[in-house]
This record gives structure tokens, sequence and C-alpha cells, in this order.
């Protein structure tokens, strides 16, 4: 009987190419919303705004919805009307949470349709905590590289960030990017001596050289609003390469709620809701894998055990990574007009080295060069004349760290299901407290960031340090965590899961511990250790 | 307002988006007579344009007249030709762009207190009459 796998994001897609290479039949169940077509795919950002016959209509949407006002009170997050679908989920699924913000996806792809493509291995200390050696994940990265490509450099970053096969060569630089990195080099031995910063360049999922029918980035300056060449690694890309395959069924436009299981508690099937509305379908399955999103997937496993039991368990160890923006000026570009074709996402990176490795900071710099400027003139204490004057003047010296902290499961940070007493699914309720030594640990790698930001000629303007909200990290994690202990709602080193026959758990809902990086790369490899291993 | 922002009219198509946004809910028009005074004070070319733009900056930063700018700067940045000028530096050199923020900053600081003076009064006795 096929495998069914729950969900298109990278865990689902790599794990089902995995077994479809494998020679498995696989099934993969899908809300599977899909992106409006891309917009004039060769034109860069700014040929667009000169192109098309309304060009309001596709920056700011047909409801002026990407227009960002300052009685807006949620987290901006800058996601063109466009690319909006990704977030829209049915009224039945909203949740309630305490103290975080989850995002979640009905796309084809997932989330990581909206990532910045981010590639950064964990290293052994940041696996210390998974049940099984490092060395097991290093040909799964291997194999994800070989597969999506990822362009970058072995450079000053490597003690934090492993090497693996298949690195392209980074993308190039635009100028203020190039004025950083030769003042880190000029003033190497105090930033990191001094300091414990060290910077390097991006990895990340952006092709620099063709691989398969993809072409390399030719630098349009529309990442953010969908790279229109694929050049910019998403799952879907790989949805469509398992499509190919005859061992291959998609069922798209239904969302899972549940599984069935026998007596002996062996699932047996799923029950899946369509996304336009209509009665519930089941879809037999003799193996199921769950990589719905971290989140969804505790969705379904609580409904699955509420269901069968009628319990309403709490799973504890909810985690993201904690982001704080720190924007900044280059002093040395004032003046300088940016170049608009150009990679929009970040080219740098840094990292600020801590005493206990695991608890390293990784930061994604940003240069700015394509973006909307009325959010960032509005956030100015200024007229808005005035505020659009001085972001003109400052825009190419204009710059965003986005430092990103790690996090630790615990118990009291849960995930449970509320029943609503009508025919609505149960709510999906959760409650996030930071641990007790965050502020410690912000405040310090905020004031070692700026420290290093003023050495290499950049300014932080006072005020604007912002801690975005838990949630908007959207590296979910750690609700059933892989564990050599025979413990319930736990999986087993190979994704198995503890309390189902033939139930797995492939997405990061199985992560022990969050360390400080952009988790897809590493969901994805572990999705290829599990399909190898555990099939 | 364009002429505001932009030191220049709008184009028709500026002007047709703008009105759809109007149409669009996102809250633009005024609550209150002196947000209604406020408007009118930044619609109009003169010495009290600038006062009452900053005045509605910094004490209204959510009020309509705030909402209206942003709306229309995001218009004007995502068009041509107006996102050509609001993507390039003033032209300028380096040292003489510094001192023109700082010029502009210093108007934007007089502006503010004259907007103050002027307009915190008004808003206290409208306010103060209307709950009487």
């Amino acid at each position: 009987m096929s495998i069914v796998v729950v969900g298109s994001g990278p865990s689902g897609v790599h794990f089902a190419q995995t077994l479809l290479a494998k020679g498995h039949d696989v099934t993969l169940i899908d809300a599977g919303r899909t992106p409006p077509d891309p917009v004039m795919p060769d034109r860069g950002l700014n040929e667009l705004k000169e192109e098309l016959d309304d060009p309001a209509a596709y920056f700011l949407g047909r409801n002026f919805e990407g227009v960002s006002l300052p009685r807006d009170s949620d987290e901006y997050y800058g996601i063109p009307p466009h690319k909006q679908y990704i977030f829209d989920v049915p009224p039945e699924l909203e949740c309630r949470a305490d103290g975080f913000e989850p995002l979640f996806s009905f796309a084809q792809g997932g989330l990581a349709q909206a990532w910045t493509g981010g590639c950064y291995p964990f290293n052994e200390h940041e696996l210390a905590e998974f049940p099984f050696p490092a060395e097991a994940l290093s040909p799964a990265y291997d194999e994800v590289a070989k597969r999506i490509g990822i362009s970058g450099l072995i450079d000053d970053l490597a003690p934090f960030i492993p090497a693996h096969e298949h690195l392209q060569g980074p993308l190039p630089l635009d100028e203020s990017s190039e004025i950083l990195l030769r003042r880190y080099e000029r003033r190497r031995a105090i930033l990191n001596a001094g300091h414990g910063l060290y910077l390097g360049r991006s990895r990340v999922a952006t092709l620099t050289r063709p691989l398969g029918d993809r072409e390399p980035c030719s630098r349009l300056g529309r990442c953010l609003w969908g790279c229109p060449t694929s050049s910019l690694y998403t799952p879907e890309l790989t949805l469509k390469e398992c499509l190919r395959s005859s061992r291959f069924r998609y069922v798209p436009g239904v969302y899972v709620t549940s599984f069935r299981c026998d007596d002996r508690r062996r699932v047996n099937a799923v029950v899946a809701k369509p996304v336009a509305g209509g009665d519930p379908i089941e879809i037999p399955a003799g193996r199921l894998a769950l990589a719905a999103g971290a989140l969804s997937t505790t969705r379904i496993l609580l409904q699955s055990v509420f269901e069968s039991s009628g319990e309403l368990p709490r799973l504890g160890g909810l985690m993201d990574n904690r982001q704080v923006l720190v924007p900044f000026s280059n002093l040395r570009m004032l003046g300088r007009p940016f170049e608009p074709r150009n990679y929009q996402y970040n080219k740098l990176c840094l990292g600020i080295e801590v005493e206990r490795p695991a608890e390293y900071v990784h930061g994604l710099v940003t240069t700015l060069t394509t973006a909307m400027i009325h959010p960032i003139a509005q956030q100015l204490p200024l007229d808005l004349a005035t505020a659009l004057y001085v972001t003109r003047a400052m825009h190419s010296t204009l710059g965003l760290v986005n430092l990103n902290f790690h996090d630790t499961r615990r118990e009291d940070n849960q995930v449970w299901l509320t029943p609503r007493g009508d025919e609505n699914l149960p709510r999906l309720t959760m409650a996030y407290r930071p641990p007790s030594d965050e502020g410690d640990r912000l405040r310090y790698a905020t004031k070692v960031l700026r420290r290093a930001l003023l050495r290499l000629g950049c300014v932080v303007p006072p005020g604007m340090v912002h801690a975005r909200p838990m949630g908007s990290g959207v590296h979910y994690s750690g609700t059933l965590p892989m564990t050599l202990e025979d413990r319930p709602y736990t999986t087993r080193p190979d994704g198995s899961s503890r309390d189902f026959d033939g139930l797995v758990v492939v997405d990061g809902a199985t992560f022990p511990f969050l360390p400080a990086k952009n988790i897809t790369f590493t969901l994805m490899a572990n999705a290829v250790r599990i399909a190898e291993t555990a099939f | 307002m364009t002429s505001f922002l932009m030191g220049a009219a709008p184009s028709p198509y500026v002007v047709q988006k703008y009105r759809e946004a109007h149409g669009a809910h996102l809250g633009l028009n005024a609550q209150d007579r002196f947000e209604r005074l406020l408007l009118s004070l930044v619609r109009r070319p003169g010495p009290l344009r600038r006062p009452a733009a900053a005045y509605a900056r910094a004490f209204a930063p959510k009020g309509a007249v705030q909402a209206k700018l942003i709306v229309l700067l995001a218009i004007l940045e995502s068009c041509s030709p107006t996102h050509v000028v609001i993507d390039a530096p003033p032209r300028r050199g380096a040292v003489s762009l510094a001192l023109g923020v700082a010029a502009r900053g210093l108007v934007w600081l007089v502006a503010l207190v004259a907007g103050t003076l002027l307009l915190h009064p008004v808003r206290w006795w409208w306010r103060r009459r209307s709950e009487g």
C-alpha cells in the first residue's frame, strides 16, 4: 500500500522524493493552494512599476491591503499582496495563543513558499540533544544541497556552519555589503577576539549556476515578491519533480484533520476535509507520515487522540526562534544610489560566539536595495515629507540585521485542543513563556552587535531595535521530540511515533532543540534521513 | 498633498488610485472637526502646511491625515515616474546631503513647535466645548 504523506512543505516533499527514489508508492495529501502566475517574469522590480497597466494593484493589492498603516497592530512581515494566499487558512482552523503569534499555511509548499532561502546546517553542538550522531545527518545535507542548489562560501563562519557538498559559488555583493565585508576583513582580529563576532557570506538556496531547468539568479530585485525565475528554491519545485513519477499520487484541495487507527493503535486511514467545503473523506493509509508543519502535525495528532480515546493531552516543549531586528545605517553609502537590479535578501550573515557553543547567535545581514519605503518613512518621528527626504537620502545606507536566538524545550510551553461545543473541530490552543534569562541574552547580543557595527562604520538608530513576538520566527518545533527515552508523545530517532504504529513524524515537531538558525535546510535533511533509515 | 510630498502635481493615475483607496475601508476619512482642520491645512500650500503635518505625525499618528499621506506615498512609490524620484537619493555629495538632512530636521523641529503652539490650544478648546 502507498505511503501517505501529509503536507507539501520542505519536509514532506523531500521525504516523498526520497521514498520515490527508493521505489515506494507515495500519496501526498495537501491543501495545495497555488500562487498566481508570475507577472512579467523577465522584468526587474522597477520595470514592473513602469510597464504594468495597474502597478499599484500589483504592489499594494486591489484593496490596498499591502499598504502598511500605523494603526495596524499586527507584526509587519512585508508580505506582498499576491503572496498572502500562503497564509490564508479556513476560519475553522483559527487558533488561540497566549504569548505566541503563530502563522499557518495552506499553500502548496507551505510556509517555506515565503522563506528567504537561508541554508545553515546544524553543527555537532547544536545536534547534541538529537538522538543520533551529527554524522548521520551529513549525507542528507549533501543530498538536499544537490537537489535544491545552495550558494555560499566556506569562510570565517565555517566553525559555526558546517561545510557540505554541492555548494555553488556565492551571490555577487551589492556595494553596501561589499563595504561591510572589506571593513570586517581589515578589523577581523578585534571583531573576532574582542567581540566574538564573525562575518561571512550567506548560504542561500539561490542559484549562481544552472541546476536542471533552473537558471541562476538574474538579480531582478523581486525576491520578496516571489522569484519569477525559480532561481530561489521553494518546495513546490520538488513537488513538481515528484509529480513526474508514476509512483506518485497527489491529492490537493483537502486538509487532514485526523487519522484513524485499529484496536491495536495501528494507523489505517486519514480523514481529510475539502478546503472548498463539503463532507470529509477517508483515505486508506498503510503507513502515514505527518509533515504538515510542527503545529498542524500536532493538531492532527491531538485530534486523532481525542477521536480515538476522548483524551485531550497537553504537549509541552513548543519552540521557536526569538528574532530581534537591528536596523543600521552604513554611513559610507550616504548619497550613493543603490543598484535596483540586485538580489534582495541577505547576502551576508554573522555569528556571535557565546560561552555555550549550542547557544551561538546567528544574524542575517540585509542591505536595503529594492523595497517599499512607506513602511520605513512612517517610522521616523518626522512629518511625512521630511521623513521621505530623509529616507531617500539614507536609503542606500540602510540595512537590517535579523538576530536569531536558540530555544529549548520547556514543558510549560504547551499546545493542546480546546473543545468548542459545536460542530467545529476543537480549537488548537497554545501558551508560550520565554526563558527567564532571555532578556539578558538579547541585551548582550544586541550590545555586541551595536559595537561591532560601529567598528564597521555603521550606526544603529536609537529606539529602533525591535524584538519580534514569539511565533514570528516561523521555526515551530519541539512538540513531539525525537528521544531515546520511551515516553508517550515522543518519537524515536527514526521519527516513528511511540503512540501509534505505522506513524512517522518528519517535520520540526520532532526537534528536541532549536538552534539559532533557519531550520528549513535541516527539516529537509532530516526528512531525507528518516526516509533513508526507516523505509 | 502630492505637491507636499513630491513638490509636483499628481498624475491622473495617482489621483484615480488615491480615490480608490478611499473606498477600500482603510479608515481614511477625518473623524472629527479637528482632523478636518488638520486635513485642510495639509492640503493647502502655505506656511501652516508643514506645522500641521508635523503636528499630525506627533500627536495623531494613527489619524486620517497621517494615513492619507502614507497611502499617497505608497501609491507614488508603486508607479512611474514618481518611483524614480523616491528611489534616488537627492543629487548632492555626501557632506552636502548630511547638511541637507540636518537642515530639514531643523525645519521640522521649528514646524513641530509652531504646530504645537498653534494647534494644541485649538484642539483643547474644541474638545472642551464638545465635552461641555
